[in-house]
């Protein structure tokens, strides 16, 4: 499915002392099976512009249309919408509630009015997707680990079927290699499923091997929209928002800067050590 | 001298599931020594055992087997465990969970009130401890209105009115975005050359490499110590514990690993590049 | 941080009613609260009333800032008024249609239940506008010291309306966050029968307790790794204490007690 944002302004407390904008004039297009990583510190309004793809705040001013339907045309839309775009919250194991796993990832499946045999279906697979096993459909989600718990929510959403999925900050409070875990299977659940996928964080580092395109915001406005390497170019001003383009970029760009020709398009480890090695043999 | 003294602790932790006792082990004979004004970093992957480790540093947790010293006090004995908190403050992760009152300032005053202070030292330590977290112009804010980052230089503020001569990070900078992590680590930084013990507990290779020496955890053991040269070069062992290395350290250990002469101890994008335009 | 709720909504000037020892604001509310439930006279209303006024007027808090906090219980005072006019039996009858009959007594009591409530209200948010959360649970614990000797831990209980009150905008803003969290998922609050709709609470409800017994442990390990211990031994940065315009203050309600009790 494919998101087009016109014009989008958002100002919370209109009217009051308390007025704020928190977006500016945003204009969007992402097409369907895209993989956008969305950039931005606390506050640069990241989260409030996701969470107008869910209807849950109405824009101020502007448009959202989703495959050419403004989503908050009527409540019925906007229901649809929901189950269309997935919105997987920061630390998302903190909406679990249900006595067992299977029942706690079932809950969207049935609110969105699904029939019993769909419903099971739909569980099973989302949970085989995040890498649930059946050994824990029936345990407490209270007491699986903390990496099971977010996987299982994760699953919640999953089972909705959206055909947008938004993550924010899917990793936040993970180690190296639960995070590493969680970015991969992001990516294969893309690619099974084809569908398009915005992730949110504050890490470069973290998205910029498997974004497509990079919206990196800042004070509710958006600085740049493009491939992750044109994005890079701007390390200065990257820098002053408060955000630091990939390490192997930074390494990269001193290289060139001493007199090195390295191909910017470098993206991973193994190719600029191959550049290294015969540069230096 | 060392300060921070454990030898051989042991720990578990007991749970029910499905009407069944359960332990799991998170501490299996763990002996650290810390010395006066070093800055040491545990690492680990969560459930390595780390933050348990270092919630026994101030007598939170009390060893099921061995013994800690802290300061030459042993933290099991309930009538001087004040003297161990007093000489060791904790940070710990979450940054909306230790803040106790409806304005900075009341927060500050919560551990000085505790220690008995009399009110006119507890106002001048409430300034000088704001002052060295930059957080002065919020004394009268409310702790709600603050950012991640700021809360946590808040409770920071908070452990070192106390005058601690050891500060435990659980994880500080977990929920802090890039430009909050920064900020708290320079505070660090800056805590060090004050001559502040310092452990940081964390899961981020980039904090750990400014530390003096590093612990890495794993399955409730000491699997590695060092200088985080000695420890990040040791590019395999590192990542099958699930940690990364530094960017700079993987790429010359890779180069070298084919045959290239390059120093190994680099850390940093500075030194790579000072090595590759000798 | 939008629509952020400022809890204990603390205005934030110098006034009179400002320095006043908190214990005085929170015996004034309690004491002008018993004489409003037992004064019937519209005279001594009027008294009271106008002995409000002074008081709000004193305090420098802008009346609207005031009037805001009345909208809250607007249902409630509606609700009793249109109770009392519509159930109260009288004399005179000043309206009827089939089984509703609104009589002059009627009227007269939902007015004087309104004018109690309004009342009511202006004066414990003019405690809350004018006296620091702080300083209130400071106030309460000195004022439950003396029960101390029957068993009433008044340290116990100060320290944990500062606990709440320190808690509320986090809890707030959590609970805000999980209900977004499952309208994504579907969650509807705001159609379905009674029993639904309560049943649609569960989602939000068993959360936001987890995370409450979560954010306690975590808590009270922080409080712990402090050095806190009770009250053995604690001092206090701050104090409050009984001056000149306490004494003051308490000669002007005295005086309007006695007014009232006279006309």
């Amino acid at each position: 499915m494919s998101i087009k944002i016109k014009n989008l302004h958002s100002v919370y407390n209109e009217g009051t002392v308390f007025e704020k904008k928190a977006l500016e004039n945003i204009n969007i297009e992402i097409n369907n099976g895209e993989f956008i990583g969305l950039i931005g510190h606390t506050g640069s309004g990241k989260s409030t512009l996701i969470q107008h793809l869910n209807s849950l705040i109405k824009p101020t001013e502007g448009e959202i249309t989703i495959d050419g339907i403004n989503i908050n045309e009527n409540k019925k839309i906007i229901k649809e919408s929901r189950q269309n775009v997935g919105l997987v919250f920061q630390y998302p194991e903190h909406q679990l509630f249900e006595t067992t796993v299977y029942e706690d990832v079932a809950f969207g499946a049935k609110k969105m009015g699904m029939d019993k045999n769909e419903i099971d279906k739909n569980v099973r697979e989302s949970l085989e997707i995040v890498g649930i096993g059946e050994e824990l459909y029936e345990k407490s989600p209270f007491e699986i680990s903390g990496g099971q718990k977010r996987k299982v929510a994760l699953a919640g959403v999953l089972v909705m079927k959206p055909k947008i999925l938004v993550l924010d900050e899917p990793t936040a409070g993970l180690d190296p290699k639960s995070r590493k875990a969680v970015l991969e299977n992001i990516k294969e659940m893309q690619n099974k499923l084809k569908i398009t996928i915005i992730l949110v964080s504050h890490s470069m580092e973290d998205v910029a091997k498997y974004a497509d395109r990079l919206i990196v915001m800042e004070k509710g406005k958006i600085v740049y929209f493009d491939k992750p390497n044109e994005v890079f170019k701007y390390e200065k001003r990257l820098e002053e928002i408060g955000l630091a383009i990939p390490k192997i970029k930074k390494l990269i760009n001193r290289l060139n800067e001493k007199g090195y020709k390295i191909e910017e398009d470098i993206n991973n480890i193994d190719e600029l050590v191959n550049y290294l090695e015969r540069k230096m043999r | 001298m060392k300060k921070v003294f454990c030898e051989k602790v042991h720990y578990d932790y007991t749970y029910f599931s499905d009407e069944k006792e359960k332990t799991i082990k998170a501490l299996k004979g763990v002996d650290l020594e810390i010395n006066e004004g070093e800055f040491v970093s545990i690492l680990g992957i969560n459930g390595s055992g780390k933050s348990t480790l270092a919630k026994h540093l101030n007598g939170l947790y009390k060893p099921l087997r061995g013994v800690v010293y802290i300061d030459g006090i042993n933290t099991s004995q309930d009538e001087t465990i004040f003297e161990v908190r007093k000489y060791c403050g904790m940070i710990f992760q979450n940054p909306d969970n230790q803040i106790i009152g409806t304005i900075v300032e009341d927060d500050i005053a919560f551990g000085l009130e505790n220690l008995g202070i009399k009110p006119s030292e507890i106002i001048k330590r409430i300034n000088k401890s704001l002052e060295e977290v930059e957080m002065l112009e919020y004394k009268d804010k409310q702790p709600s209105m603050l950012s991640g980052g700021q809360k946590q230089r808040v409770s920071i503020a908070g452990v070192l009115a106390m005058e601690p001569k050891c500060i435990v990070f659980d994880e500080p900078t977990a929920m802090l975005d890039p430009v909050g992590r920064k900020k708290i680590m320079e505070i660090i930084k800056k805590l060090k050359d004050k001559g502040i013990t310092i452990v940081l507990i964390t899961h981020f290779m980039e904090e750990a490499i400014e530390s003096d020496r590093i612990i890495v955890m794993n399955d409730g053991e000491v699997e590695m110590r060092g200088t985080p040269v000695e420890i990040f070069t040791q590019v395999e062992k590192i990542k099958s514990i699930g940690l990364e290395v530094p960017l700079c350290t993987e790429i010359a250990y890779k180069l070298k690993k084919r045959g290239i002469t390059i120093k190994e101890d680099i850390l940093t994008i500075e030194e790579m590049v000072g090595e590759l335009c000798r | 941080m939008a629509g952020k709720i400022s809890i204990g909504q603390y205005y934030p000037v110098d006034s009179k009613i400002h320095r006043l020892d908190p214990r005085s604001k929170l015996l004034w509310v309690l004491i002008f609260v018993i004489v409003l439930f037992n004064i019937k006279e519209v005279s001594s209303y009027i008294i009271a009333i106008v002995s409000l006024g002074i008081i709000v007027k004193t305090s420098k808090v802008p009346f609207l800032l005031i009037l805001k906090s009345l909208k809250h219980i607007l249902f409630i005072m509606i609700f009793t008024a249109g109770l009392n006019i519509f159930l109260t039996d009288g004399t005179i009858v000043l309206f009827e249609y089939k089984f509703i009959q609104i009589t002059k007594e009627g009227l007269q009591f939902a007015s004087l239940i309104i004018v109690r409530l309004i009342a009511l209200v202006i004066s414990s948010s003019l405690l809350t506008l004018t006296t620091k959360p702080m300083e209130l649970t400071i106030a309460i614990e000195k004022l439950l010291k003396p029960l101390k000797i029957i068993g009433i831990p008044s340290h116990d209980i100060a320290m944990i309306m500062t606990i709440a009150l320190s808690f509320i905008p986090t809890l707030i803003d959590e609970m805000e966050k999980i209900m977004k969290a499952q309208i994504s998922r579907g969650s509807d609050f705001e159609t379905g029968t009674l029993i639904e709709r309560v049943k649609s609470l569960l989602p939000i409800l068993v959360p936001l307790f987890v995370s409450s017994f979560r954010r306690a442990d975590d808590l009270a390990m922080a409080m712990e790794s402090r050095c806190y211990r009770g009250d053995i031994n604690r001092s206090k940065m701050k104090d409050i204490k009984f001056k000149k315009e306490d004494y003051i203050f308490f000669g002007f309600l005295f005086l309007v007690i006695v007014i009232i009790n006279i006309v």
